[in-house]
């Protein structure tokens, strides 16, 4: 870090809008909010952020975003593209993605990070409003995310989830008890090459009401955490757990997202 | 008899020739570590609800991508598929039973059925422009054999189904008539899942596997192990 990141661009419209960066020493927070009521159909949001070399930016979505019902020719999409920079920094911590009932939704992401780089990518989705008994009633849930480090290809996740053509069996666990809270954490930094303790310490956080694994991509200095939790608060505890140690492996400061 | 490729095909597809499959349970262990999968029902269970999902939506649709591009001499798009297979894999263990088994297959080939198909791939590979991965190896070794698709994918899935039906005698209480009993099952469920697999777009091709993809994570931290993977 040489000194205070700013934000040089900023450009957005309905149904996003943009916060007033705030540089909190370590990091340039940024909200980004969907101030209507979520995704409905037709909706369509492509989203580019790119941090530019030595600065530090954590994305915020301080709300979830939900996918509301929609006719059954209907979908929303969202499109985001990141790109970080050699010795720059980038978090990326939104609040859930909830797949409510009879809602279809395309998500594409495409992360590259330069020599150096650094991330912190969170993806948080919940197959529906649980509270609300309601789950697993989304028409289909399309994502695709690529993440290429200094230009391979580390990690290429895609797939259609349609809960109805018995394509969420993975998630709804026919095994036995359903976890309906999944997140996926994407972690990029050269300082994690030697993290045993910290992948250790993943390992043991495994609970009732947890399942959480940790392992290397397939090029770079990537590594992926996934858990699957049977309500949102544990699944918060871990994801904070995780952050808390991924900033102290890597030697920075988290930024206080301002939130619960 | 008019099928050149048939006995090419037994001989690579049986459980003798050496490619390491044996050494993996593709996280199958510590999914019976945990206690899910624990007898024959909950076996077939997880064929069902994890191997088919996995079959259908990736690698069935993976292999026929290959299959294609072999089939045109396409190399660059080879090497392209070869390495959306291997980033396709979010656990390291499963990446690495895919690529030792692919490197294996293609080592095995070159030396038993020598062709210039293979002298490239393995050309390929000294360039580091291929992994290769199993499903890459089996797709262009049939290509080479002349094999029709539909051929390569039942045997594909049938590898793909009995590798873990015979890591689970060495997992749970099942024995070898339990075993082929469920092998039996699931197969007799596979033509809809083959046949699904075919309209799978590559850009939206993988299949989510939450569990499986935890339990393989966790199979790499545990202290004891009795598959690689």
């Amino acid at each position: 870090m040489t000194g205070k990141s700013v934000l040089t661009q900023k450009d957005f419209k309905t149904p996003i809008h943009i916060s007033k960066p705030y540089w909190d020493g370590n990091s340039l927070l940024l909200n980004l909010m969907c101030p209507t009521a979520g995704m409905l159909a037709g909706d369509s949001v492509d989203l580019s952020i790119r941090t530019k070399s030595e600065a530090a930016i954590t994305v915020s979505n301080p709300s979830s975003l939900r996918i509301h019902k929609m006719d059954s020719n209907e979908e929303a999409n969202w499109n985001q593209r990141f790109t970080i920079e050699a010795n720059a920094f980038l978090e990326n911590n939104p609040e859930w993605l909830i797949l409510q009932g009879d809602s279809s939704f395309t998500q594409r992401t495409t992360i590259s990070v330069d020599r150096g780089g650094e991330l912190f990518f969170i993806e948080a989705i919940s197959p529906g409003r649980i509270a609300h008994g309601e789950a697993f009633t989304f028409r289909r849930f399309r994502n695709r995310l690529s993440l290429r480090y200094e230009g391979a290809l580390s990690l290429l996740e895609k797939h259609t989830i349609e809960p109805r053509r018995n394509s969420a069996s993975s998630w709804t666990n026919d095994l036995g008890e359903t976890y309906p809270f999944y997140v996926s954490i994407l972690l990029v930094s050269e300082r994690l090459s030697n993290s045993a303790t910290f992948w250790r310490a993943i390992y043991e956080k495994q609970s009732e009401g947890l399942k959480i694994g940790s392992s290397q991509l397939a090029n770079g200095p990537c590594w992926n955490i996934k858990l699957l939790a049977k309500d949102p608060i544990t699944a918060r505890k871990a994801i904070a757990f995780a952050r808390q140690r991924f900033y102290a492996e890597i030697g920075r400061n988290p930024t206080e997202l301002r939130r619960q | 008899m008019n099928f050149p490729w048939l006995q090419a095909m037994l001989q690579t597809t049986d459980p003798l020739f050496p490619i390491g499959s044996y050494a993996h349970s593709y996280g199958l262990e510590e999914l019976c570590a945990s206690g899910e999968v624990h007898d024959a029902p909950s076996l077939l269970q997880y064929l069902e609800s994890i191997v088919f999902l996995n079959l259908q939506e990736f690698e069935l649709p993976y292999l026929r991508f290959t299959y294609d591009a072999a089939a045109k001499l396409k190399f660059d798009d080879i090497c392209q598929l070869d390495e959306e297979i291997s980033a396709s894999k979010p656990c390291k263990e499963l990446r690495q039973a895919s690529s030792a088994q692919g490197k294996q297959r293609l080592r095995l080939l070159s030396k038993l059925r020598p062709s210039p198909f293979f002298a490239e791939l393995k050309q390929l590979k000294l360039e580091k422009r291929i992994t290769p991965h199993h499903i890459t190896i089996f797709a262009c070794e049939n290509v080479d054999l002349e094999t029709p698709l539909e051929a390569a994918l039942v045997a594909w899935s049938y590898q793909t189904l009995a590798a873990p039906c015979a890591a689970s005698l060495k997992l749970i209480r099942i024995g070898q008539e339990g075993a082929q009993t469920v092998l039996t099952e699931s197969l007799q469920k596979i033509e809809p899942v083959i046949q699904n697999s075919l309209s799978i777009e590559r850009d939206f091709a993988g299949a989510f596997l939450p569990t499986l993809d935890i339990a393989s994570q966790r199979h790499e931290h545990a202290f004891s192990r009795l598959f690689i993977s």
